[in-house]
């Protein structure tokens, strides 16, 4: 069985990764400051494959003060640097429910796969 | 009596008599036809009137692609421009099912190599087919022509 999302989602890891920024598929190693790729979402729209929806999640250790708004803003750009992003909307976000929710960006990134 | 539905899937596009697969690059192919009226209509003494004859006008080999420049190689763009109003083979299978062959003249697509910024481009083409389009049905084993040269049909 074929997982084309997931092995997109592994090349996208390795890209940032390549280009200094700290990622990950798996929200069990995040470890802040980070980018978190996830499961897209899935457009049937091409003739081949289909169009990926991504929304990447780029993290920052709380609380939200100036320091997580450098972070922050930093980490973005470097995503921003790296691949065609297409908006990003600040956000809050918790890897674990008994966490507490961590300043972040939903990175939104589409791309046919 | 079941509803059939057919889509655009999983289907070919080649172009060229080394075919050269844009596929992957196709949102929207489709054969256009066009007809025209052949003559006049002409009213009689009773006033009844005779309409106008119709003709085929011509097909076309037309859709959209996601615009692909940046490739280092198998542009479907770089091909129209390389082959600009050259006559080339073609084969488009919509789905799993009905093969259709011919050729056609390439045109550059009105728009190319550009657009917005920071979106997914597209560019429409339509390329005239030149002579007869080759149906080949699914698992058939005799091909099908269609005439593309004017025709009249008394209507």
């Amino acid at each position: 069985m074929t997982s084309p999302a997931f092995d997109r989602g592994l090349e996208l890891v390795d890209k940032l990764v390549s280009a200094g920024i700290v990622a990950t598929v798996d929200p069990r190693s995040a470890t802040p400051p980070c980018v978190l790729v996830g499961p897209p979402t899935k457009r049937y729209d091409v003739g081949c494959g289909f169009t990926a929806e991504w929304q990447l999640i780029a993290l920052v250790p709380g609380p939200g003060n100036a320091d997580a708004f450098k972070a922050l803003d930093a980490l973005e750009t470097a995503v921003a640097e790296v691949l065609p992003v297409t908006r990003s909307t600040l956000t809050q976000y918790s890897l674990t429910p008994d966490n507490p929710s961590l300043p972040a960006y939903r990175i939104e990134y589409t791309e046919g796969v | 009596m079941a509803i059939v539905e057919s889509r655009l899937k999983d289907g070919i596009l080649t172009l060229g008599t080394t075919p050269e697969d844009f596929s992957c690059q196709v949102t929207n192919c489709r054969i256009n036809s066009s007809y025209d009226d052949d003559g006049d209509a002409v009213e009689t003494l009773c006033g009844d009137t005779i309409p106008p004859g119709r003709k085929l006008g011509g097909r076309a080999l037309a859709g959209t692609v996601i615009q692909d420049w940046s490739a280092a190689t198998g542009s479907f763009i770089d091909y129209c421009w390389d082959n600009d109003l050259t006559v080339v083979a073609f084969s488009f299978t919509p789905a799993t099912g009905t093969v259709l062959t011919g050729d056609c003249r390439i045109e550059v697509p009105s728009e190319t190599y550009g657009g917005d910024v920071n979106v997914r481009l597209t560019s429409d083409f339509e390329f005239g087919i030149i002579g007869d389009v080759v149906r080949t049905p699914a698992a058939a084993t005799t091909t099908q022509a269609t005439t593309s040269t004017p025709q009249t049909v008394d209507a």
